[in-house]
């Protein structure tokens, strides 16, 4: 009898895994919205686990990966901390997951990622800058705002400066 | 009547028209200036033989929106009201800078000739303010099977594969990939693709290649030529501020037929998939086209509405109560619909026969 029970559990667990895998897919893959915070939380941290699997799933699609990484800022944890600096800084890195990573470094851990975001307004991508500007311009910290008035001088893309001006203005 | 001989009559009796196709005209309606609560009545006349008609209003720009505060038909009859925006047989939008109000977008309210009002409602804080409106009609034959012609932008996306741009793309195995599932999709709506126009994005490259939140979206649309097409700009990215990558948006709903030059005047696709899944950009791009043209969601996966279709499925079971549709929820109820609000590839296939006839009276299909 307890061995149907554990049988049971197992397959209850399971089942409860599989449906927090598709609402993670699901809110991964929003055509016209994205989740918003709460709806993350709502999922529990069970969901960070999820987040990691798709974020490193070569084979799941970028958008997905790449939002994925920028939903791991709702679960900081130090794997994640690990995962999202790996993937802006990595050379092997594509342009978006360089962006989402970007941003989900500032959404989880704000000031603390200053150095990581600064290093990165070097980036040979505009887009990759562009992402790199804005997740510094949503931090509130001295430190954001001096590494953006010290790219200020030396960016060569004027989109980019324009975002800069923006992000260095109180 | 010839289709032809209709539309010399509607040019003849209005001098200031442009004729876009030998069926579907525009007309430049003038400026009109709202009172000091924001209102002002437009009318607008759908001539003899009308299959659609669309009025438009702006620009008022983008941290202002616009709805109608009510919608009356040629005999005076209120068929839109924004107390009650999910009755009747239309549907108008809260919209930022540029307000469509397209008939038909169901078979309950076919366009008819004579003179609609629009009461347009501004929720501006500088009052009173004064827009700019205009109007396209179609008339001549309606038929079950179209074509519409579609405008392919690049804008800045040959990093994610290298063909993807105006010299290359009609030799691009993923953009004809995507493009020959789009044509499998939309024959569920009895349309054809028509011709195909490839075009490098002239402007700002680096800042529209990926589109950050609603203004640079509809300076985006602005762009869109002033022809009796479908544009679709192929993106990198769209972020509509929080960080998060969304796979498509559309001018409207509906989008501004056959008129270009406002932020409604075309439609956006994430094209980062492409390579990874055609089938999936062609998904977005049978869905996006769709909102273009008149088609909205099923069921809101927030619950909060329905399109005016009475053949579509109403999804009402939120298992998990926790306030949102999914597609697993609906599975019976809507999910198999490509304008499903979250439609998955290989699940959301299917069209409507309303949703069909809607598009097929869109000022832009082609019989």
């Amino acid at each position: 009898m307890s061995y149907l029970v554990f049988l049971t559990f197992l397959a209850n667990a399971a089942h409860a895994d599989e449906a927090l895998r598709v609402r993670v897919i699901d809110l991964l893959s929003g055509i016209e919205t994205s989740p918003s915070a709460a709806a993350w939380a709502a999922l529990g941290p069970a969901a960070a686990a999820e987040l990691l699997v798709v974020a490193t799933d070569p084979a799941a699609l970028p958008t997905q990966r790449g939002n994925a990484l920028l939903a791991l800022g709702n679960f900081p944890s130090p794997a994640a901390l690990a995962l999202l600096t790996a993937n802006l800084s990595g050379p092997a890195s594509d342009s978006l997951l360089r962006r989402k990573a970007a941003l989900g470094l500032a959404r989880g851990w704000g000031a603390a990622a200053v150095p990581t975001l600064s290093a990165a307004l070097g980036d040979a991508d505009v887009q990759v800058r562009m992402s790199v500007v804005r997740a510094l311009s949503g931090i509130d910290d001295a430190t954001a705002r001096a590494a953006l008035q010290g790219r200020l001088a030396t960016e060569p893309d004027a989109a980019v400066r324009k975002l800069l001006a923006a992000g260095v203005t109180p | 009547m010839s289709r032809l001989l209709v539309g010399a009559l509607v040019l003849a009796g209005c001098p200031g028209d442009a004729l876009l196709d030998e069926d579907v005209t525009f007309t430049d309606l003038g400026s009109f200036t709202t009172d000091d609560g924001g209102l002002v009545s437009v009318p607008w006349e759908a001539p003899e033989g009308v299959v659609s008609s669309e009025v438009f209003c702006g620009p008022y720009g983008f941290d202002v929106l616009a709805t109608a505060d009510a919608v009356t038909d040629p005999a005076g009859t209120a068929v839109f009201d924004d107390d009650a925006p999910y009755d009747g047989g239309l549907r108008v939008g809260a919209l930022d800078d540029m307000l469509p109000v397209l008939v038909p977008v169901s078979p309950s309210l076919p366009a008819s000739a004579g003179v609609w009002t629009l009461s347009l409602f501004l929720d501006a804080s500088a009052l009173p303010a004064t827009v700019t409106c205009g109007m396209v009609n179609r008339v001549g034959d309606v038929a079950a099977d179209n074509s519409v012609d579609i405008a392919v932008i690049f804008v800045g996306v040959d990093g994610i594969s290298a063909g993807m741009n105006a010299t290359s793309g009609a030799g691009d195995a993923s953009v004809q990939a995507a493009l020959a599932a789009l044509g499998d999709l939309w024959s569920g709506l009895g349309v054809t693709l028509g011709d195909v126009r490839y075009d490098d994005f002239s402007g700002d490259v680096a800042t529209y290649s990926s589109v950050d939140g609603y203004e640079e979206f509809g300076e985006l649309l602005r762009t869109a030529d002033d022809e009796p097409e479908l544009t679709f700009y192929f993106v990198q990215d769209i972020d509509l501020g929080d960080g998060a990558s969304i796979l498509g948006l559309s001018g409207g709903p509906p989008g501004i037929a056959a008129h270009g030059g406002t932020s409604k005047s075309g439609v956006a696709i994430n094209v980062a998939n492409i390579v990874a899944s055609p089938d999936q950009v062609a998904l977005i791009m049978a869905h996006e086209g769709g909102h273009f043209l008149g088609l909205f969601h099923p069921t809101e996966n927030d619950m909060s509405g329905e399109d005016p279709l009475d053949d579509t499925p109403v999804c009402a079971t939120d298992a998990d109560a926790d306030g949102t549709l999914t597609s697993a929820e609906c599975a019976d109820a809507g999910a198999d619909n490509v304008m499903w609000p979250t439609a998955q590839v290989g699940t959301a296939t299917t069209f409507s026969a309303n949703q069909a006839w809607v598009v097929a009276r869109n000022p832009i299909a082609k019989p």
